[in-house]
């Protein structure tokens, strides 16, 4: 009886243990042909933790599947700190990998929070798992404590059978711009030698954010960018326009408030405007005692 | 022949009676003045369990330290009769075709309550009487079997694991809407005339909450202020956004009170569906707080104060070596104060946080405020700036902050940034995932 119960507290606390929040790999099914694409989407459960902060990487056989698209438009991540994307690591090169990192202002608690999402396509025939690693979730408390995390691997096989069209992937239907956004001009002696510089970010809820590019010559020309942004003009003497644009080319266009520059640059010249005023009036009023003198 | 055994049980039964006699009078709820010991800053929180001309009561499930005694962490909290609590949820609708779909935000359970579950209660009539619809622990419900045009109420009760009722949101409400069919075009024949274009279809969210009175209130959406407005002399707002894509939201919201310190940021993600205006109700921005001492000389006081909604039931608790509970009443400008006797404080480094409770619903704690026990009194003034995370000192985290320790993420830091490293982050000489949690925390947008 004794051991029983010592089993069962045993089971209870390593049950426990694996508590706290959970990364999941997921997907509609796990046998696939040839040259079929399929949609690999990663979700968090928070389990009551607040989490603000994530990084990780999803790792997959380079050799059996190639990655074809990241859909991040309706990720709970706000702001990434490195977007995910694709890449070859240096481990074997048949070690494919999605790495990112980001952060959700305020932090995030709930269920099935869509991190990002990845097309694949099978490239040849064999049995595999796409699993997470490195992951680092940090709690909402101010410190960055990190979170218990749990993630299995997803694992999968192909077959030898060859896919038709049929099986792609349908593609995101986005006909509408991204969110409306507010580039930010800013200086500080912290980056680019104190120079000025822009920042800007939005979102894209249908396809997600393709990339920036910005005009610093009152829309005459656009090159692509990246924030932070180093201004070439650091006169700010000519309209900045940013360009945001989604997967599917859709674009918003965003004018640079100069918010404190702009009210710095009024209140300099309200100043010279009232001294102006001040001189000429004294100018006139010692003229007109003399005359009266 | 009395046992040896009876004779001892009778004697200690006789030293009680006699004790009990000579001793500790009676005490009787509403009479906390007794000759013999005083009752300081007792704890009795509002509510509808008991009930009586002078006094509610919740029912005494406090001085019992929660969980089991085997937990090898549990805490033992010290004050007179402190009591679990639950936040309550805010709550969003969104009106579909002869449907309404609910979504709120997990209630947090303080002091030993679990939330564990939930029920939905519905009605067409504001206020009751509610049919119940018992769910497990989800944070969605769908309600459909409609009808279109018609308004429905509902109030998302939370429920612990022994099925007691522990919180509950404000009332919510949304009307069910038909399905917009475009005209049809009529083919050939041409003529026609008439019709005009179809009303846009606006996808819409509606906020609505409690702040502190006349106080300034920010709405970030995906970590970015869309909108303030000012909360009402009765410290209620409402607010909306309009012209939205659908999707997946994260929508935060603050407020600032009337010397300018913001409370904690709330966050509320949410699926917007389109061409329908989502509300949601019952937000209930956690107090502001400040202390008027960075250093306090043992025995002295210390002010712990801030504001919150008009003659709200205000719960400080004072970190120590066991949690110290002391409640008090906002004035009718939401303000409270409670000069804290820190001689039951160990020298040291300690904190406060508050929250709020009003009419059945509970505020989340707010921001931590932190001071020292010591040698010395230091007085200082409340600070209106994050006390992290701001690297430009602009008084504000938002993306320039960002995008500012983005630039020295994974690299070496020069000297100058090291320090403001030093002081706004967490201080180990490198920007990584930790200093962006640091931000995310204390982001103004």
């Amino acid at each position: 009886m004794f051991k029983k119960t010592i089993i069962v507290l045993f089971l209870i606390f390593v049950a426990q243990s694996t508590f706290g929040a959970q990364i999941s790999v997921v997907t509609d099914k796990q046998t696939f042909a040839q040259n079929e694409e399929f949609l690999v989407s990663v979700f968090l459960n928070t389990e009551r933790e607040a989490i603000n902060a994530y990084e990780g990487r999803i790792l997959y056989s380079a050799d059996i599947l190639q990655g074809k698209e990241i859909r991040d438009g309706n990720s709970l991540i706000n702001f990434w700190i490195e977007r995910p994307g694709f890449k070859q690591l240096s481990i074997g090169e048949k070690q494919g990998a999605i790495i990112f990192s980001g952060i959700t202002p305020g932090g995030y608690s709930g269920t099935n929070g869509l991190l990002f999402s990845a097309v694949f396509q099978t490239k040849k025939s064999g049995a595999d798992f796409i699993q997470t690693d490195s992951l680092r979730l940090l709690k909402n408390d101010g410190i960055g404590t990190v979170a218990k995390v749990s993630s299995s691997p997803y694992s999968f096989t192909v077959t030898t059978d060859f896919a038709t069209s049929s099986l792609n992937i349908e593609a995101v239907k986005d006909t509408e711009s991204p969110e409306n956004f507010v580039p930010i001009v800013s200086k500080d002696v912290n980056i680019f030698d104190g120079k000025y510089f822009l920042v800007f970010a939005t979102q894209d809820k249908g396809s997600g954010i393709d990339h920036y590019e910005v005009s610093e010559d009152n829309g005459a020309s656009f090159i692509p960018a990246v924030s932070p942004y180093l201004l070439k003009n650091q006169s700010l003497d000519t309209k900045i326009i940013v360009k945001a644009f989604d997967k599917k080319g859709n674009e918003k266009i965003a004018e640079v408030e100069m918010g404190n520059i702009s009210k710095m640059q009024i209140f300099a010249l309200t100043i010279i405007l009232l001294l102006l005023i001040s001189t000429i009036f004294f100018i006139y009023r010692k003229k007109h005692a003399n005359k009266i003198t | 022949m009395i046992s040896k055994k009876t004779q001892q049980r009778l004697f200690f039964t006789l030293i009680f009676f006699v004790m009990s006699f000579f001793g500790a009078g009676l005490a009787y709820s509403d009479q906390f003045s007794s000759t013999n010991y005083k009752v300081l800053d007792p704890v009795m929180n509002a509510g509808g369990y008991g009930s009586s001309a002078n006094f509610n009561l919740y029912g005494v499930i406090s001085q019992v330290s929660n969980g089991v005694s085997s937990s090898a962490s549990f805490g033992n909290n010290a004050g007179f009769l402190y009591f679990p609590f639950a936040s309550s949820p805010v709550v969003s609708t969104t009106p579909g075709n002869a449907q309404i779909s609910l979504f709120w935000n997990a209630a947090l359970g303080y002091l030993g309550w679990t939330p564990t579950a939930y029920t939905v209660a519905q009605s067409t009539v504001s206020g009751g009487p509610y049919t119940y619809y018992t769910l497990g622990n989800v944070t969605t419900y769908i309600q459909g079997g409609l009808s279109n045009g018609t308004p429905y109420y509902f109030v998302v009760v939370v429920k612990d694991a022994f099925g007691n009722s522990i919180a509950s949101s404000t009332e919510v409400s949304a009307t069910p809407v038909a399905p917009i069919i475009p005209p049809i075009v009529p083919g050939g024949g041409g003529g026609g005339g008439g019709g005009g274009t179809p009303p846009a279809v606006q996808t819409n969210v509606e906020f609505s909450g409690r702040a502190y009175p006349l106080s300034k209130v920010s709405f970030l959406k995906d970590g970015q202020i869309v909108l303030t407005t000012i909360a009402g002399p009765d410290s209620n707002f409402f607010a909306s956004l309009n012209s939205l894509s659908a999707g997946n939201y994260n929508f935060s919201v603050y407020g600032e009170d009337k010397n300018g310190i913001r409370s904690s940021v709330f966050t509320f993600p949410v699926y917007i569906t389109a061409g329908v205006t989502t509300k949601i109700g019952g937000i209930f921005i956690a107090p502001t707080i400040a202390v008027d001492k960075s250093e306090v000389i043992k025995g002295e006081n210390i002010a712990i104060f801030g504001q919150s909604t008009p003659n709200a039931q205000i719960t400080i608790n004072v970190n120590s070596d066991s949690n110290i509970f002391v409640q008090k009443q906002s004035d009718k400008n939401g303000v409270y104060l409670l000069n804290f006797d820190s001689s039951v404080l160990e020298l040291g480094g300690h904190s406060a946080k508050s929250k709020a409770a009003i009419g059945g619903e509970i505020s989340q704690f707010s921001n931590t405020v932190g001071f020292k026990v010591g040698t010395k009194n230091i007085s200082i003034t409340p600070g209106k700036c994050p006390v992290k995370g701001d690297l430009n000192s602009d008084c504000r985290v938002n993306l320039v902050d960002f995008s500012i320790a983005a630039y020295w993420y994974k690299k070496p830091l020069s000297a100058t940034f090291k320090q403001t490293e030093f002081i706004k982050l967490n201080g180990d000489g490198k920007i990584d995932l930790t200093d962006f949690s640091i931000m995310a925390y204390y982001w103004t947008g």
